[in-house]
């Protein structure tokens, strides 16, 4: 394999249709890191996978390629030049040729000889696991080959960068699950630098060593997964990431990285203390929003002295889930999401449910206006 | 590039050629759109605006001449032209009408029955397509003339009585030679629509108590109602410029449209062009006005039609005791569109001296042996042989440039470009070659067959246009961008994806635009010379002299020609010739 290079983006701006969709983005990717572009639909972040593989012209900003300038205001370096590659959403395996010439197609446009050629194309098709399918033609293939012929022809010409462009979208469940290990296992034997696209928080959070979160054409958040995950940024962040209930709190105390804080919204405004993980403090006197997430939440078994961090809610719905369940519960003015153990269903009381958090489970964005609501 | 490093040095810096600057490519593309707008403005634009101009101009091929409303008064201000106007109108409408119904019905049979052989049975309806309507009028002329058509013999001989006969020299002859061409546009067009629309739409209404016939009635009409005013508009506006077949129907003179008179006023003597091209202006303006209902319903049955790539699970019905019945209905309409009037060319051909007897018939090569040493037959068949390669060749070329540059490279003006390239549509035949007359009179070109070419390519660039736009919009884009980040230029990318995804397209247009132009009379008429005589006009001229056998054995030869084309096409280039005519 190539030796790895990374990939910067500095100030991104970029239209489409008319319309500024990114605004003055900028990240980085190290040598053979997996970034993921996590965010909803519309929120620019094809715009900047695309822009990355030159299909885009950018308005602004920079692009760099390991120590070359691919993009910036004045220069566009078409996207054959760039030695990237790429997986579309649609695959894009082209009907008309086979299996064989699908992935070789980089490699003769490159005119590497044929020998080196062949032994490659075998390489990549045996890493896909799709080597007895070489002369098969591509529109035979079901919706899980056609995928790895794409993922082959992204890796045959050995690219700088590999763009994967929400691969997995078009698969069902059992077949997704499948393709995100096998993706991931082969970027890191090739080791491979890796932008990815996708707006499934479980695949960002499996697959990724970073992950950017974006909304509306700018950054939330860049960061590990449950980096994200535990110490959201912001709301939308918290919320992007997995299911949460948010409740706002008044700030009484901060000591060390103990911050002790209020909630008015709750049934008889019980007090909690937690763990602040975030490099920044409130400060005392205002208000932040908590982030409980419903698995966190945990049932207090009746009779046990309810003191910090706890609160007492009514059970307004109980949904069977299986593995667990999930109880959807009302404590003041605020209505809460909580998962359970599926045992410990049959133990709770419809009317007075005691609710726990530990210290280290709860987390604090800034507030926004929004104070009572739940994922 | 060099891909194959395995150092992996990163540091090639892009080179001045690759880091296209923005603002080179806008001038590039301004000029290579100006040079679009202009040739499709010469092209297009140009004769349609003759036709409009020399009408008002004291001397028609003049533009200097100065302004004379004479022939535009005589013309809006004859009853005589309005009568005709009336009945053109009310002519192309019913067959607009009856085409679509029975094309609609047989597409609807043929997409939710189970039948046998439906393959065989679709090419069945479209075969009268590819035949010309003034080979079937001749055809039709020897089957039912009142005096001599072989069915009015066969009545004779088995004694019928006489109201039994049949007339095809009548009104209602007219209107039935027309609709069996037509039928076939009627079936495309629904039948796309049909097969477009998802069956479940029908299966909800079965699932809501609906029976057949009341799911027909209230989910599957009201969902082709868009379609089925595309399609009686689009019939009305071809109907409407036709010209073969009532000319030689001719109904005693109680038909006579707009595109006869227009015909007779070049034809005629005195030649008198400021008439023919006044009259043209009046079948434009019926024609932009159907034209302009047809874009209007285009555009809502893009509304109502769901067009994805994924086929839908197409629901058929078992036809039970109904086979046989449907299964006849298909067989009479070969019957009536291709056996019978075949048979009675091939019977014209072969036969001489009738008298009115059939059982008097004398067998005789003599009509094909006698056609075929006229050095006009011969000149004709290699002047048509040239014109049908000429002609499609640059439609495809044009059509292919202009959908690429707009739908691809989404070129600033090629999208005007591409309209002004399907306005032809909206114009007849017969009309577009007047206003190409006026201008090239006084061209070299003129009385050479590259004035004809220059107006068929022009008139037919439409259909190319459509039929390659359609060829694209089914290539996804990605599949291009696949290729380009592989490492492959544009030219590459058109040469290695894009030309072997849009082959099949590029040859049915091909095969289209090869047929229409074998068969084309409507433009040639007013266009040909002496030295550039088609087949089609002179089995116009022969009929024209009453020599019924000639005219049916030069129409046997396009025939031969046109059925060459599309057997050589299918069976070298696997073309199916029913699923992109529309």
């Amino acid at each position: 394999m190539s030796e790895a290079v990374g990939l910067q983006v500095k100030d991104l701006v970029a239209s489409y249709e008319g319309a500024e969709v990114v605004h003055g983005l900028g990240f980085s990717i190290k040598p053979s890191e997996f970034v993921t572009l996590l965010g909803p639909s519309g929120c620019g972040k094809s715009t900047t996978l695309r822009c990355v593989a030159g299909l885009h012209r950018i308005d602004s900003g920079l692009i760099a390629i390991g120590d070359t300038t691919v993009a910036d205001g004045h220069t566009h370096v078409r996207p054959e030049h760039r030695r990237v590659n790429m997986v579309f959403q649609s695959y894009a395996v082209w009907p008309h040729m086979s299996v064989f010439d699908n992935v070789a197609y980089g490699l003769r446009m490159a005119k590497v000889g044929k020998a080196e050629m062949i032994r490659r194309v075998n390489e990549m098709l045996e890493l896909v696991g799709l080597a007895e399918f070489a002369n098969r033609s591509a529109t035979g293939l079901s919706g899980g080959q056609q995928q790895r012929v794409a993922l082959a022809r992204a890796l045959a010409t050995r690219p700088r960068i590999l763009l994967l462009d929400e691969p997995l979208s078009n698969l069902d469940s059992v077949l997704r699950a499948r393709m995100r290990t096998e993706i991931l296992r082969i970027q890191r034997e090739t080791s491979t630098t890796t932008l990815y696209v996708t707006h499934d928080c479980s695949e960002a959070l499996s697959m990724s060593d970073r992950i950017v979160v974006l909304d509306q054409g700018r950054i939330n958040q860049i960061g590990q997964p449950k980096e994200l995950y535990d110490l959201p940024a912001n709301r939308f962040v918290a919320r992007f990431l997995g299911p949460a209930n948010f409740a706002a709190a008044n700030v009484i105390r901060v000591q060390g990285d103990e911050i002790s804080v209020v909630c008015p919204g709750l049934a008889s405004a019980p007090a909690f203390v937690m763990k602040n993980g975030h490099a920044s403090r409130p400060a005392e006197g205002s208000t932040i929003d908590l982030v409980m997430r419903p698995e966190r939440l945990r049932l207090q078994p009746p009779g046990e002295t309810s003191g910090s961090n706890s609160f007492v809610a009514t059970v307004l719905r109980r949904d069977f889930l299986g593995s667990k369940s999930e109880l959807t519960l009302a404590s003041g003015a605020m209505t809460l999401a909580c998962e359970v153990p599926r045992d410990a269903l049959s133990r709770v009381r419809d009317d007075a449910a005691t609710l726990f958090i530990d210290p280290d489970d709860l987390t604090w964005v800034p507030h926004e206006a929004r104070s009572a609501d739940q994922a | 590039m060099a891909m194959t490093t395995t150092t992996g040095a990163p540091t090639t810096t892009p080179s001045i050629g690759n880091a296209v600057t923005v603002s080179f490519r806008d001038l590039s593309e301004y000029a290579v759109t100006g040079v679009l707008i202009v040739t499709m403005l010469l092209l297009v634009g140009l004769p349609m605006a003759f036709v409009i101009l020399s009408a008002v101009l004291k001397d028609p091929f003049l533009i200097t001449s100065g302004f004379s409303f004479e022939a535009i008064r005589a013309v809006y201000t004859s009853s005589q032209i309005w009568y005709s106007a009336w009945q053109t109108v009310a002519m192309a409408v019913s067959v607009g009408v009856v085409s679509t119904a029975i094309g609609g019905l047989l597409a609807w049979t043929l997409t939710r029955f189970r039948l046998p052989a439906s393959g065989f049975l679709e090419t069945t309806v479209i075969v009268p397509l590819f035949l010309s309507p003034l080979v079937g009028a001749i055809a039709w002329v020897a089957l039912a003339s009142p005096r001599s058509g072989v069915l009015n013999d066969l009545l004779t001989m088995a004694s019928a009585p006489e109201w039994m006969r049949i007339n095809i020299m009548s009104i209602g002859g007219i209107a039935f030679v027309m609709i069996f061409h037509y039928i076939p546009y009627g079936f495309l067009f629904l039948s796309s629509a049909l097969r477009n629309t998802d069956a479940n739409l029908e299966e909800a209404s079965y699932m809501c108590g609906g029976n057949v016939p009341k799911t027909a009635l209230k989910v599957v009409l009201p969902l082709l109602r868009s379609s089925s005013l595309s399609s009686l508009l689009f019939i009305t506006i071809l109907a409407a410029g036709e010209f073969s077949v009532p000319a030689i129907l001719g109904a005693n003179g109680k038909y006579v449209p707009l595109s006869v008179y227009l015909y007779e006023a070049v034809h005629g003597f005195p030649q008198d062009y400021s008439r023919a091209t006044a009259i043209g202006t009046m079948m434009i303006a019926v024609s932009l006005t159907a034209f302009y209902f047809y874009r209007r319903s285009v555009r809502d049955s893009r509304r109502f039609v769901t067009v994805t790539g994924r086929g839908f699970a197409a629901r058929q019905i078992d036809p039970g005791r109904w086979r046989i019945p449907i299964l006849t209905v298909f067989g009479i309409y070969a019957l009536v569109t291709v056996v019978l009037p075949y048979l009675a060319l091939l019977f014209i051909c072969f036969t001489r001296f009738r008298t009115g007897d059939l059982a008097t018939t004398v067998f005789t090569a003599y009509n094909v042996v006698n056609v075929f040493g006229h050095p006009g037959v011969q000149s004709a068949l290699v002047n048509t042989i040239e014109l049908s390669i000429i002609v499609p060749a640059l439609c495809v070329l044009i059509g292919v440039v202009l959908v690429y540059l707009h739908e691809r490279m989404r070129l600033p003006g090629a999208g005007f470009a591409t309209y002004i390239a399907t306005a032809p549509i909206a114009v007849s035949g017969i009309v577009f070659a007047t206003g190409v007359f006026v201008i090239y009179i006084y061209t070299p070109l003129y009385a050479t067959i590259w004035l004809i070419a220059i107006a068929l390519v022009a008139h037919y660039i439409a259909h190319t246009v459509r039929i390659a736009g359609n060829g694209l919009t089914q290539i996804d884009v990605s599949l291009e961008e696949a290729a380009q980040i592989n490492g492959a230029s544009r030219p590459r990318v058109l040469w290695s994806v894009v030309a072997p995804l849009l082959r099949p397209s590029i040859f049915s247009a091909f095969i289209l635009i090869y047929v229409f132009t074998v068969r084309e009379v409507n433009t040639s008429i007013l266009l040909y010379s002496p030295s550039s005589l088609l087949l089609s006009v002179l089995s116009w001229n022969y009929m024209a002299d009453g020599s019924l056998a000639e005219a049916a054995v030069v129409g046997m030869i396009q025939t031969v020609l046109m059925v060459a084309g599309i057997v050589l096409a299918r069976l070298f280039l696997g073309v199916s010739t029913t699923r992109n005519a529309m």
